[in-house]
């Protein structure tokens, strides 16, 4: 009798045990698949959102410009630029052109360590760049480096 | 005496024409910056940025940061009255007026005249233009980023404080940073007035002392920003929100050494002998 007990105890202990561990595995798989998910909608925003382009260029001097890259917009709405360093302790004034330099946003005052955000009329899918230009009074030629974006990272 | 001159000084076209030329300057600074109401945002979205256009920042934009103003200051400053030694002599005035008054008197008069008329000139205009911007664009500045990585939007001016000379009044007391300035182009047209009225008088010919100080601010300026000390700049002294590492000593002292010479050199070089001859 005891001995009988014991080994459908034993059986039931077996069972539970094979239980907890599918369970676990269970668990286990769906914590990696809501990770995965997090990760896809996390990387898919930053995507859509835009990415930083580098740019390193140098501006004529008396109110002269000089404009970045091209890229194509992804979204409506803000643009971005990060200054990273401009020349001598200069301010340049910074703005987004479409390809054929239609102004489409305001003029931002920019210096060393500077993240701009800027309200525009680009659409998604136009191709745009930013123009740096310089003060009217900068008699010197002024490097400026920095990331921007035609989106809003 | 002294009410004469202050009469030929600021009844005259030259004073008209140095105020029209500064208004102008400044509504194409103005221009520059735009209308009260940004059209470079979406209109569902103009609630979220209400101060991305506002006066102070306009006021800055059109007195300095939009350019041209700052260039012609010198011209404007000596335009009304600081070649008057030379207009008196040629047109047979300062025979007149000697005859009824001592030299010293009159050429004491004519320093303080043309000095208020060249501060006025420089200064009345942004006065009044400040007045116009506060009726059609709102007083209020965007806020400052919680972090870093937020970054300014809807601000035109991203600065929690303005470059230079007492910039940091910009955001706790932007109406006395703006007098401030103000008060600055009154005293900075008055020392660069009396610096023409101290060339005018060795100087005779008219056009050649009215572009002379002009010529000297250029040349200054050019060389100072090439070999790297712009913040002693002429030009960054009238402005000082133009350059980051302006400060009160490289605005005074300037100016005040400016004034000095320029005072000298009108009570130094104006001899009877030279004015009259």
């Amino acid at each position: 009798m005891a001995r009988g007990s014991l080994g459908i105890g034993g059986k039931f202990r077996e069972q539970g045990q094979k239980e907890a561990e599918v369970k676990k595995n269970v668990m286990s798989l769906l914590a990696v698949v809501l990770i995965c998910f997090l990760a896809v909608i996390i990387t898919g925003k930053a995507l859509a959102a835009g990415t930083w382009s580098y740019y390193d260029l140098t501006v004529p001097p008396l109110g002269a410009t000089m404009i970045t890259n091209n890229l194509q917009k992804a979204y409506n709405g803000l643009c971005a630029v990060d200054s990273r360093s401009i020349g001598a302790d200069y301010d340049l004034n910074v703005y987004l052109e479409l390809l054929d330099n239609t102004v489409v946003s305001d003029k931002r005052v920019i210096n060393d360590n500077t993240l701009v955000r800027i309200n525009n009329w680009a659409s998604a899918g136009q191709t745009v760049h930013m123009t740096f230009e310089s003060g009217w009074s900068d008699h010197v030629h002024i490097e400026a480096i920095g990331y921007w974006s035609p989106d809003n990272p | 005496m002294l009410k004469e001159e202050f009469r030929r000084a600021f009844f005259s076209w030259a004073f008209v024409l140095a105020l029209v030329i500064t208004s102008v300057c400044f509504a194409i600074g103005l221009k520059d910056y735009g209308p009260p109401v940004s059209p470079f945002i979406r209109p569902e979205e103009r609630y979220l940025y209400p101060f991305e256009q506002n006066a102070f920042d306009a006021f800055l934009w059109a007195m300095g940061l939009g350019g041209s103003f700052v260039i012609f200051a010198p011209l404007i400053a000596v335009l009304p009255f600081a070649a008057s030694f030379i207009t008196d002599r040629s047109s047979g005035y300062i025979t007149f007026i000697l005859s009824r008054t001592s030299f010293r008197r009159y050429r004491t008069s004519k320093y303080v005249a043309n000095l208020l008329a060249g501060g006025v000139s420089t200064s009345l205009p942004l006065l009044v233009g400040y007045g116009i911007i506060n009726i059609f664009y709102k007083r209020g500045l965007p806020p400052i980023p919680v972090s870093p990585s937020e970054g300014w939007v809807g601000a035109r001016l991203p600065w929690v404080n303005a470059n230079g000379t007492f910039g940091y009044l910009y955001r706790t007391k932007p109406d006395l940073y703006i007098f401030f300035l103000i008060g600055l182009a009154f005293l900075w047209g008055a020392a660069w007035a009396t610096a023409g009225l101290a060339t005018s008088s060795f100087i005779h010919n008219k056009y050649r002392a009215l572009v002379a100080p002009f010529l000297l601010y250029v040349v200054v300026d050019f060389f100072l920003q090439n070999i790297g000390k712009p913040e002693w700049s002429p030009l960054f002294n009238f402005a000082p929100v133009l350059y980051k590492t302006t400060s009160p000593v490289t605005t005074f002292t300037e100016l005040g050494a400016l004034f000095l010479l320029s005072t000298l050199g009108v009570f130094a070089l104006a001899k009877k002998k030279h004015v009259y001859e």
